[in-house]
C-alpha cells in the first residue's frame, strides 16, 4: 500500500525528465535519420528508405565536403596558433605584472562580442576589401581570432593566476633565470589550461559562421558554410551530414575539457 | 663587520608602508641565526630581501664582501626554503631534488648520485618516482629541504618552513634540521615566530618589532637579558606589575606600593631606572606562599600580595590565576592554592625585569 504510494509521486518527476530529454535528444535524432534517409517526405513518421548514398556523395572527390572540411580544420588550426601564441603572453602579464587598466583590458577583448555581429563583420569585410585579405585564408583565421582571443586570454590569464607565485619564485631561488623558471615551471604547470582554451578557441573557428560569410565566401567554404548552402537549397541530407561531422569535435573536446579545465583555474576567469 | 652575510641599513617600502626600517645584522659563516617576532613584524620580508625577492630602498646587502643588493634571486647562491615548500607539482621527488643540479649542468651521473645522497639523509630513499602530492606534509618538508641543500647553497634561508606540520613531527624535525645544519656546516637563516623553535634551532636569534631589530643575542641573551619591555614579553615575561623606583647606587629601591612591599634589589645589568616603571617576570620565576605564614622577605625580591581567583592543572606545577586588585597575574607553583586564598609572591631579582613606564 505505502509502497504504491511512493512510486506514483515518481510519475511527474518521470515525465518531466521524459520531455526533457526529448527536448535534447529529439532534435539530435532528427539530424541522424536525416543523414541516413535516402527517401523520406510528408506526411511519413520516418524515413522511407535508408542508405548511405549521400554519405558517399558528400565524401566523394566531387562533393564539397571533403574541401570544407580540410579548409575548416586549416583555418581552426591557424586560429589556435595566433590566439594562443598571442595568449600566453598576454595572459601572464594580466595575471603577473601590476599592469594598469588590467580589468579595462580584458573587458576591451569582449568588446567584439557586444556588439551586433553583423555591422562588425560587414564593415571588416569593407575593411578587408580594401588591403586585398577578402577571400584569403589569413583574413578569416584574422577575424577568427578577434572571436577567439577572448576564450584564449581570458582562460590563460585565469590559468596563469591558479599558479602560486611561489613555485616561481622556488625555481629563481634555484638559480633559474626568469625564462627558464617560465619554460620549466609556469607554462607545464598552465599546460592544461591553455590547452583547455585552446580547445574553446579550436571550437568557436569550426563553428564560426558570420564572420566567415563575410569576409571568406564565396572564395574560401568551411562547413558551416556548406550546411548553410546545403540546408537552404533544401538539401537536408547533406545539411544532416555535415552537422554531424561538426558535432563529433565538440563532444570529444568537451570531454577533453571537463578532464583538463580545473576548478581552481575556471574559478579565476574574469578576475 | 667580520661576517658573511652583512645587511646594513637595509630599508624596504610596499608602497606607502615602510616595512623595514633599517636593518643592520651581520651573520658569521655557519651560524644559524632565527629571525623571531610576531606576525607582521617584518622578519619574513628581511627574508625576501636577502633572497633578492625584495629591492630594498636603501642599505646593501652582500655575501662574503660581494655586493649582491641589486642581483636577481638566481645570481645569489642562496636556496630559500619556502613556508608552503612551494614543490612543483608536476615533478617527481628527484626531479624537484635535482632541479638545481640540472640548472648547474651537473652531468647526470653525478647529479643521480647527488639526489640519492639527499634522499639517503633526508629519509627519503623509496620516494623518489612520487609527485608531491601523493606526499604526506611531513615528507613535502623533507623533500623541500633536500632540493634546497641538493645545490650546497652558501646560505640557506628557511621561511617558517615548521609552522605547516603536526606539533609532534615539529618536534624531530627541528632537531633534524639543526643537526643536519651543524653538520654540513651551512650559514642559515631561520624565520619563525615560535619563540621555542628559535631557542632550540638557533646559534643567535634576531627578535624583531615593527620593521626594526629589537635585540640580538644567543638564547640565554635574549631569553634571560631582554633589553626592552617588548622583549621581555615576546620572550614569555607576560606578568607586569606597575612599580615606583629609585635608583641608588647599585641598588634599586622599590617603593611601597597597594600591592606590594618595599624592596632593595640589586641593579645589576638593568639600565638606570627611577620613577615610575614596570616589573615583568614569567609565571614560573616565583615563589608563592600563604598570606599567614610567616612573611616572605624583601630582600632581593619583590614581594606582592594578592588572592587566588582561579586554579588549574597544565601538568608539572599547578597553574593560579592571581587578582592584585585591577592587576591579573598568572603564577606557577609546585603546591596548590585554594581558589579565594590570600597569597604573597615573591619574584627573586635575576627573574624580575623593570623598564621605564612612560
Amino acid at each position: 500500500m505505502n509502497a504504491t504510494m511512493i512510486d506514483l509521486k515518481w510519475i511527474p518527476r518521470a515525465l518531466g525528465l521524459g520531455l526533457l530529454a526529448f527536448a535534447i535528444f529529439g532534435p539530435l535524432t532528427n539530424l541522424v535519420l536525416w543523414a541516413v534517409a535516402e527517401k523520406w517526405y510528408f506526411p511519413h513518421a520516418l524515413p522511407l528508405q535508408y542508405g548511405f548514398s549521400y554519405w558517399v556523395s558528400v565524401f566523394s572527390p566531387r562533393g564539397n565536403a571533403t574541401t570544407s572540411l580540410t579548409m575548416s580544420v586549416i583555418i581552426a588550426c591557424l586560429t589556435v596558433v595566433f590566439s594562443i601564441g598571442l595568449a600566453i603572453p598576454a595572459g601572464y602579464a594580466l595575471a603577473r605584472l601590476k599592469l594598469p587598466f588590467r580589468g579595462a583590458i580584458l573587458l576591451v577583448l569582449l568588446i567584439p562580442q557586444a556588439f551586433p555581429n553583423l555591422p562588425v563583420y560587414v564593415n571588416i569585410a569593407r575593411l578587408f576589401y580594401q588591403i586585398g585579405l577578402n577571400g584569403t585564408v589569413v583574413g578569416v583565421v584574422l577575424v577568427h581570432v578577434t572571436h577567439g582571443l577572448v576564450y584564449a586570454v581570458w582562460i590563460a590569464t585565469a590559468a596563469f593566476s591558479a599558479i602560486d607565485r611561489e613555485l616561481e619564485e622556488a625555481a629563481r631561488s634555484m638559480g633559474a633565470s626568469a625564462l627558464r623558471t617560465f619554460r620549466d615551471v609556469t607554462l607545464p604547470i598552465a599546460a592544461p589550461g591553455l590547452l583547455a582554451s585552446a580547445v574553446f578557441v579550436f571550437l568557436e573557428s569550426l563553428d564560426e559562421f558570420t564572420g566567415t560569410y563575410f569576409v571568406g565566401a564565396p572564395d574560401i567554404s568551411t562547413l558551416p558554410l556548406l550546411l548553410y548552402t546545403a540546408g537552404s537549397g533544401g538539401n537536408y541530407q547533406i545539411a544532416s551530414i555535415t552537422a554531424l561531422i561538426l558535432l563529433l569535435p565538440s563532444i570529444g573536446f568537451m570531454l577533453v575539457i571537463e578532464r583538463f579545465l580545473r576548478a581552481d583555474v575556471l574559478s579565476k576567469v574574469g578576475r | 663587520m667580520d661576517g658573511y652575510l652583512d645587511i646594513s641599513q637595509t630599508r624596504v617600502r610596499y608602497g606607502d608602508a615602510e616595512i623595514l626600517k633599517g636593518i643592520d645584522l651581520s651573520v658569521r659563516k655557519g651560524e644559524f641565526v632565527a629571525l623571531l617576532g610576531a606576525s607582521g613584524c617584518g622578519k619574513t620580508t628581511l627574508l625576501r630581501t636577502i633572497a633578492g625577492f625584495n629591492t630594498p630602498t636603501h642599505g646593501r646587502i652582500s655575501i662574503g664582501g660581494r655586493d649582491v643588493t641589486r642581483q636577481p634571486p638566481d645570481k645569489r647562491g642562496m636556496a630559500l626554503v619556502f613556508q608552503s615548500y612551494a614543490l612543483w607539482p608536476h615533478m617527481t621527488v628527484d626531479q624537484n631534488i635535482g632541479y638545481g643540479l640540472k640548472l648547474r649542468r651537473v652531468d647526470p651521473a653525478t647529479a643521480r648520485q647527488r639526489v640519492d645522497e639527499m634522499k639517503g639523509l633526508l629519509g627519503l630513499q623509496m620516494l623518489g618516482q612520487r609527485k608531491p602530492a601523493e606526499l604526506s606534509g611531513g615528507q613535502r618538508q623533507r623533500v623541500a629541504l633536500g632540493r634546497a641543500l641538493a645545490i650546497s647553497p652558501d646560505i640557506l634561508l628557511l621561511d617558517e618552513p615548521l609552522s605547516n606540520l603536526d606539533a609532534r613531527i615539529r618536534l624531530t624535525v627541528r632537531h633534524e634540521i639543526s643537526a643536519l645544519q651543524r653538520r654540513l656546516g651551512i650559514t642559515a637563516v631561520h624565520v619563525t615566530h615560535d619563540r621555542e623553535e628559535a631557542m632550540v634551532m638557533a646559534d643567535r636569534i634576531v627578535i624583531m618589532n615593527g620593521g626594526e631589530i629589537a635585540q640580538t643575542g644567543t638564547p640565554q641573551q635574549v631569553y634571560n637579558q631582554p633589553n626592552s619591555d617588548f622583549v621581555a614579553a615576546f620572550m614569555g615575561a607576560e606578568n607586569v606589575v606597575e612599580i615606583e623606583v629609585n635608583a641608588v647606587w647599585n641598588s634599586l629601591e622599590i617603593g611601597e606600593g597597594p600591592h606590594n612591599r618595599a624592596a632593595l634589589i640589586n641593579r645589576g645589568e638593568r639600565p638606570i631606572v627611577s620613577g615610575k616603571a614596570i616589573a615583568r617576570f614569567r609565571s614560573e620565576a616565583v615563589e608563592m606562599k600563604s598570606a599567614g605564614e610567616p612573611a616572605l622577605s624583601g630582600r632581593n625580591a619583590l614581594v606582592l600580595h594578592g588572592t587566588v581567583v582561579q586554579v588549574s592543572y597544565p601538568g608539572g606545577l599547578w597553574r593560579h590565576v592571581v587578582h592584585l586588585g585591577e592587576v591579573s597575574l598568572i603564577v606557577d607553583s609546585q603546591t596548590r592554592f585554594d581558589e579565594g586564598a590570600a597569597v604573597e609572591i615573591a619574584v627573586p631579582e635575576a627573574a624580575l625585569y623593570i623598564f621605564p613606564r612612560h
